[in-house]
């Protein structure tokens, strides 16, 4: 007996079903690297907004002059581009904003601030910066030209020729009359027309410096006998001239949005609230598996087959978390409910398994053993497929919203479909049929 | 489906406790009547919900719109009432852990500045969620789109598994009847759509389906011991139905009253293991009623008998 035992856990170490489950499983805990400290279990995993607290805003474009015209691609980017440098400025890095479009093409920014109270995201949302330019008087003095009310039609950064014949990027803005006055009258009173690779021109946002150049030649030329009111602003001809025309064109509109706005949905989860949360779902999850572990007992009375099954169950959510992790994907309230589904609908088809294997009659067969491991890999491979097209229109839905609940479940169902369940199958036809 | 192959031994009949249950034994027109005229009433609550309410579920906020706020106060309602008299105040519910959820409709966003202005200098940090009626009414039209078109799929994806109409038609009812008693359940119980009720239906059509899809795919195929092989089949579906029902169980009882061990509740998960629990229940009639008679009678109807010997 012992020595058909120790056969059976030799033939299973061999089966290729049962390596990957340990290769997928070892890979999993490796992504998660759980470790201990601070009397807390710490993980790889990302939380979202309802686990770690924050407020969330989601705005809808509207265009400034045609309301009712969609949003171009390349205006929700610049939208996009600009709330970016806007939250970054404020010392928020990582902060994801992300665009939606939904049924009707009307666009949509998503902006989830992790630990930011309500009002102080709101206030950053809706921010303007004060714009100035500045030119260079002696040494390190300058002396003001204009703020931003004279800037009009910034254009996105795009490449131009300069001087030399080489294409360098720059970004092309129009001055109001009056600023286009302004701007001659300080570059003749400050000598920039006579000697403009002295006179460098600066640009201000919220009294930084993030552009300065020398006035071109040419500029300075033009200027000594009239007014100019459209100019580029050249940044170099390198991905870092490129990475500065965008500054460049964004603050130049003072961090004011292409668009007009409109919140149309935001809120605030308290972080102590989310912590709660995250305990009251852990434990949760643990003792739903127990309830599950009692109706198996119930019906199966046989450790043999009850742990083997417990444990697969397990082994699927540590895979998927496993894969979470490795994604970088933020586990929110519906990113739960999707294990929860997970959980079940996988236990659903080991007991279908289960069943199928059991019922080989008197005297099972290698052969009859693969048939009906096989006729239940079919009914298996049926319902997952119908579990995956059922979530695929959620990843539209609620822009986003639901996202996480639709790729959590179609993820486990794969992890079920392609990696525990053949080797459970394997497993429990062993025990089974020792 | 293996139909030649006539593989098919007598099923084992010992599959634990749930093959010794007693199983009402009803005829076929009982056994698919009952099912259509439950289903029938699940239409004519929806329907009377539809014409009283105008949406076939109450809304909640993700699809009707307006403020929510979550405040930890013993203040009474009245007290409430009054301290925010200058907002369309529409619903104050109580939490079993203390806590006072407070509903307010549409505000232009003057109001709603003013009242999130108030909200952080008096309750600072409390739980807030506005949605805006352009959003929720986006969400309504996505929501409908999202739920017809995942049920289409999945009918799809069963036409394709079995090419046999009437054996796909069957499981489709039984499906489409689990979502809508649970509909009914929740316009009885006045569980509102929210985003997690929401993701719940379209769960369900996913546990509703196993369960179908493991019936007919052993009861297609020779027509001997068609009785014997549901009930084997039912010894297996029963399990899986009573480990989803216990899990769900489980889940709504934490999620409810979590907060006697010192823990908030968690709203969500208490309506998502609602509706599933509805929805369970529903399938354990739908699929061994419903379906299994629709199946029955199919394969003793003289088309069956052509189809399948």
């Amino acid at each position: 007996m012992a020595e058909k035992a120790q056969g059976m856990w030799a033939k299973l170490i061999s089966d290729w079903r049962v390596w990957v489950l340990i290769i997928a499983l070892l890979l999993s805990v490796l992504f998660l690297a759980p470790g201990y400290s601070d009397g807390q279990l710490k993980t790889n995993l990302k939380f979202g907004l309802d686990f770690e607290g924050g407020s969330f805003v989601k705005l809808k474009l509207f265009n400034n002059s045609s309301p009712n015209e969609p949003i171009s691609p390349q205006t929700l980017e610049l939208t996009k581009s600009i709330m970016e440098l806007k939250i970054n400025e404020y010392g928020l890095k990582n902060t994801p904003v992300n665009t939606v479009r939904d049924d009707q093409g009307n666009a949509y920014v998503l902006i989830d601030f992790a630990g930011i109270p309500y009002d102080e995201a709101m206030s950053i949302v809706g921010k303007q910066g004060k714009f100035e330019m500045r030119i260079q008087t002696q040494g390190n003095n300058s002396t003001h030209i204009l703020y931003g009310d004279d800037v009009q039609g910034v254009s996105d950064p795009t490449p131009h020729m300069d001087n030399n014949g080489q294409t360098a990027y720059g970004v092309t803005f129009g001055l109001t009359k009056a600023g286009a006055e302004k701007f001659q009258k300080a570059c003749i009173d400050n000598g920039a027309t006579t000697d403009p690779n002295n006179h460098y021109v600066m640009m201000l946002l919220d009294d930084k410096v993030f552009y300065s150049r020398p006035l071109s030649a040419e500029l300075a030329n033009s200027l000594k006998t009239k007014p100019e009111d459209t100019m580029i602003a050249m940044t170099g001809a390198d991905a870092e001239g490129q990475t500065m025309a965008k500054t460049v064109s964004v603050h130049m509109r003072g961090g004011s949005l292409p668009v007009n706005v409109q919140v149309v949905s935001s809120g605030q989860v308290p972080a102590e609230q989310g912590a709660m949360f995250k305990t009251a779902v852990v434990i949760a999850m643990m003792l739903a598996q127990c309830a599950i572990g009692a109706v198996m007992y119930f019906r199966y009375r046989e450790p043999r087959i009850i742990l083997p099954m417990f444990l697969t169950s397990i082994f699927e959510v540590i895979i998927l978390l496993g894969v979470a992790a490795f994604i970088g994907w933020e586990i929110d309230l519906p990113s739960v409910a999707g294990i929860i589904a997970v959980i079940g609908t996988g236990i659903d088809q080991l007991i279908i398994i289960t069943d199928e294997v059991m019922t080989t009659g008197r005297a099972p067969t290698t052969k009859k053993i693969l048939q009906k491991l096989s006729s239940a890999f079919k009914i298996i491979v049926s319902s997952a497929a119908t579990v995956v097209v059922a979530m695929v229109p959620l990843w539209y839905m609620g822009f986003g919203a639901l996202k996480g609940f639709a790729i959590v479940t179609i993820l486990g169902v794969f992890i079920g479909i392609l990696i525990t369940r053949p080797a459970y199958g394997r497993i429990i036809s062993d025990i089974l049929n020792k | 489906m293996d139909e030649k192959k006539g593989s098919a031994d007598e099923p084992e009949s010992d599959l634990g406790p749930f093959s010794k249950l007693k199983w009402p034994d009803l005829r076929a027109r009982e056994a698919i009547g009952i099912p259509l005229a439950v289903l029938l009433i699940a239409l004519l609550i929806t329907g009377y919900t539809l014409l009283t309410v105008g949406s076939p579920l109450h809304l909640g906020l993700d699809f009707k719109g307006g403020t929510v706020v979550t405040l930890k106060t013993d203040k009474s309602d009245a007290q409430l009432q009054s301290e925010f008299s200058g907002y369309p105040l529409s619903l104050i519910a109580r939490d079993p852990s203390g806590s006072a959820m407070l509903r307010f409709s549409q505000m232009d966003t003057t109001q709603l500045d003013s009242l999130t202005g108030y909200l952080s200098k008096n309750y600072p940090g409390a739980p807030l969620e506005h949605t805006g009626s352009t959003f929720s009414a986006a969400n309504q039209s996505q929501a409908v789109i999202a739920i017809v078109a995942a049920f289409v799929l999945m009918a799809l994806v069963i036409f394709v598994i079995f090419r046999d109409f009437i054996p796909c038609i069957a499981v489709i009812t039984s499906a489409f009847s689990d979502i809508m008693i649970a509909v009914a359940l929740m316009n009885i119980f006045h569980i509102e759509l929210t985003f997690g009720t929401f993701a719940a239906l379209l769960m369900l059509i996913g546990y509703s389906v196993d369960t179908d899809i493991l019936l007919t795919t052993k009861v297609l195929g020779e027509r001997k011991y068609l009785e014997k092989k549901i009930t084997s089949c039912r010894a297996t579906g029963l399990t899986m139905t009573g480990a989803a029902i216990a899990a769900f169980g489980v889940l709504y009882i934490i999620s409810n009253f979590a907060y006697l061990a010192g823990f908030s509740t968690i709203p969500v998960l208490a309506s998502i293991s609602t509706v599933m629990i509805f929805g369970l229940v529903a399938d354990v009639m739908n699929t061994w009623f419903l379906n299994s008679g629709l199946l029955k009678w199919y394969m003793e109807s003289p088309q069956g008998r052509a189809k399948y010997g």
